[in-house]
């Protein structure tokens, strides 16, 4: 007796389990079109909260580099540049203007990846100036009043080259992109089944996503169109997200120079000059190299099975970064004289040199909601020409990254000379810390 | 106006224009809307849409399946957005039954900023008079 009463318990949880899916997927006559439609394609909760959208940055950004010597390769250092590159502009600010300019020409048909800028600061005598004349404010006014707008310039010139190669932005891989998902939604019998669908519609009274089913046609005609739909979703959704995981792992390279000109009591002139490239192992030019009949050419006819080669290739694809960067600076050796104010001192020439690795690995879904991720840079500064040593800092941080708006950093950082480490007399520091960023104020109606 | 995945337009007049368009960071986004209009496929394609070179005039008894999708490879400021709408030969958006009795437009508008959420996919049925 008690076996049969276990065996009826089993068949009966057995007989819920695989009705109470069918029953999520069933439309009824008191359905909305729009409840019937979500049955098979729901929105997810995440999706609904996030119509009210808010603007706090969604992926881990890791450590925050103004108040740390650490640093992280998982930034994608070129996404706040590109913006600004597309034309020329004149921006008015309070402390001056700038005017940057994009060459629209081309060398060898292809078009130039250089930026050009130059900023003209409000002028101001130097900090040491200002210092050494406290007590004669006329002669420090006096001065002010001499200088120009052109007293202090900063020209820069930056190489933010994207191509098939080289470059997280989406426009030289687009033709690619575009035939694939092509040949994904409407190959096959595809248009012959969306026309059955919207037939199946035209016989019922049905005028929106509001609309009550009321008849088992109207529910039949909804929940054909609904299956149909979702499996061009599951794959259209499959396919997006590889690519963009290996789109988002394609290397950069950027390069900018900056040449800064000052009258002499403004300060010493300046040259900085900066070259990073970041490389992620696998990414989508790797994906082409190795599965030929998905290029541009050829993806559209074979795109169901260059959607399985792509997942596979994605899924093993490993998500860590590695960035080299040098940066470099140079300061002007300069003289002042100001024999009516009895000032004269001297700028020695000074040169920096940095050099830096860094690498960075999430773990789990980069562009997740929370997540982990790790990053661990070796930095050399060279000071040569300075009266200061050359050192060495290194750091591993790992960022625990709770939302979007609050991540917690936990990490060690190491240093050839303490003076390098903050509030400690260690070689090797321990870090721990929160980081919450605000919301936009404008998206909370608190903005101008 | 944001709309959801689904719906569906009628009665659409024969020489109503279907237009559409995309707006935000290019090299950020893609955008595309697979037509099937009477059984027969084509695709309006981003450069179409981001320069709003879309015009496709309806012909009596028309019957059309709009896909939308707006696919975005990583996180803006300012969402992406692409809209598709039904005109008359005076530009004016063509009226089209409401569920709940009276008329609205026939258009709708979806839009991304999170990598997260993407892509988004949607189906509009619209039907001739």
């Amino acid at each position: 007796m008690r076996a049969l009463k276990i065996l009826l318990s089993a068949v009966l949880f057995a007989t819920l389990l695989i009705a109470f899916p069918a029953a999520a997927q069933k439309c009824t006559t008191t359905d909305t079109v729009l409840q019937c439609w979500e049955r098979f394609n729901p929105a997810t909760p995440e999706e609904a909260a996030d119509r009210v959208e808010d603007t706090v940055a969604a992926a881990n950004t890791g450590v925050p580099t103004l108040t740390s010597p650490a640093g992280s390769a998982l930034k994608d250092l070129l996404t706040l540049l590109s913006g600004s590159l597309e034309s020329s502009s004149f921006d008015d600010t309070a402390q001056g203007f700038s005017f940057q300019w994009n060459p629209k020409g081309k060398i060898l048909g292809k078009s130039l990846p250089v930026h050009f800028e130059a900023t003209f600061r409000d002028a101001a005598p130097s900090a040491r100036l200002t210092e050494l004349l406290a007590t004669n404010a006329d002669a420090l006014k006096a001065l002010d009043s001499s200088l120009q707008p052109t007293d202090d310039i900063a020209l820069s010139a930056t190489v933010d080259h994207k191509n098939k190669y080289l470059g997280r932005s989406i426009a030289p891989h687009r033709t690619l992109f575009q035939n694939w998902l092509d040949g994904l939604t409407t190959s096959g019998d595809r248009a012959a089944r969306a026309d059955a669908f919207a037939k199946a519609i035209e016989a019922t009274t049905l005028n929106g996503g509001g609309a009550t089913l009321t008849t088992p046609q109207a529910v039949a005609a909804m929940e054909g169109g609904a299956r149909l739909f979702r499996t061009s979703r599951v794959n259209v959704t499959d396919f997006t997200e590889a690519f963009t995981k290996l789109l988002n792992n394609q290397a950069q390279f950027y390069a900018s120079a900056t040449y800064d000109a000052r009258r002499n009591i403004v300060g010493p002139n300046q040259w900085a000059g900066t070259v990073t490239f970041e490389w992620g192992a696998s990414n989508l030019s790797s994906f082409q190299r190795k599965n030929a009949d998905c290029r541009e050419d050829t993806v559209a006819d074979n795109a169901a099975k260059c959607l399985d080669a792509l997942k596979t290739f994605a899924a093993d694809a490993a998500t860590d970064r590695l960035s080299v960067a040098v940066d470099f600076n140079r300061t002007n050796r300069r003289w002042i004289d100001l024999p009516d104010q009895n000032v004269e001192y001297g700028i020695p020439r000074a040169r920096t040199v940095v050099g830096s690795l860094t690498y960075g690995r999430p773990f789990g879904n980069p562009t997740a909601a929370s997540g982990t991720r790790l990053d661990v840079k070796l930095e050399y500064e060279d000071n040569s020409d300075k009266d200061i040593d050359n050192r060495l800092i290194g750091s591993a941080i790992l960022t625990y990254k709770i939302n979007d708006g609050f991540s917690v950093p936990l990490g060690f950082v190491f240093a050839n000379h303490e003076k390098d480490l903050p509030d400690s007399d260690r070689q090797v520091s321990a870090h721990f810390g929160l980081v919450y960023k605000l919301p936009d104020l404008n998206v909370l109606g608190l903005g101008n | 106006m944001g709309c959801a995945g689904f719906d569906i337009w009628r009665p659409i007049p024969a020489g109503s224009i279907l237009k559409a368009k995309a707006t935000g960071e290019d090299t950020a986004y893609n955008a595309s809307i697979a037509v099937f209009r009477n059984g027969t496929a084509s695709v309006i394609r981003h450069e179409q849409l981001t320069t709003g070179d879309v015009s496709v005039t309806s012909a009596q008894g028309d019957r059309f399946v709009l896909d939308p999708a707006l696919i975005l490879f990583r996180d803006v400021d300012q969402p992406v957005t692409i809209e598709m709408w039904f005109e008359d030969e005076q530009g004016n958006d063509v009226m089209i039954s409401a569920p709940s009795g009276g008329q609205r437009p026939a258009r709708c508008d979806w839009s991304l900023a999170r990598v997260r959420l993407s892509p988004m996919l949607a189906e509009i049925v619209a039907l001739g008079a």
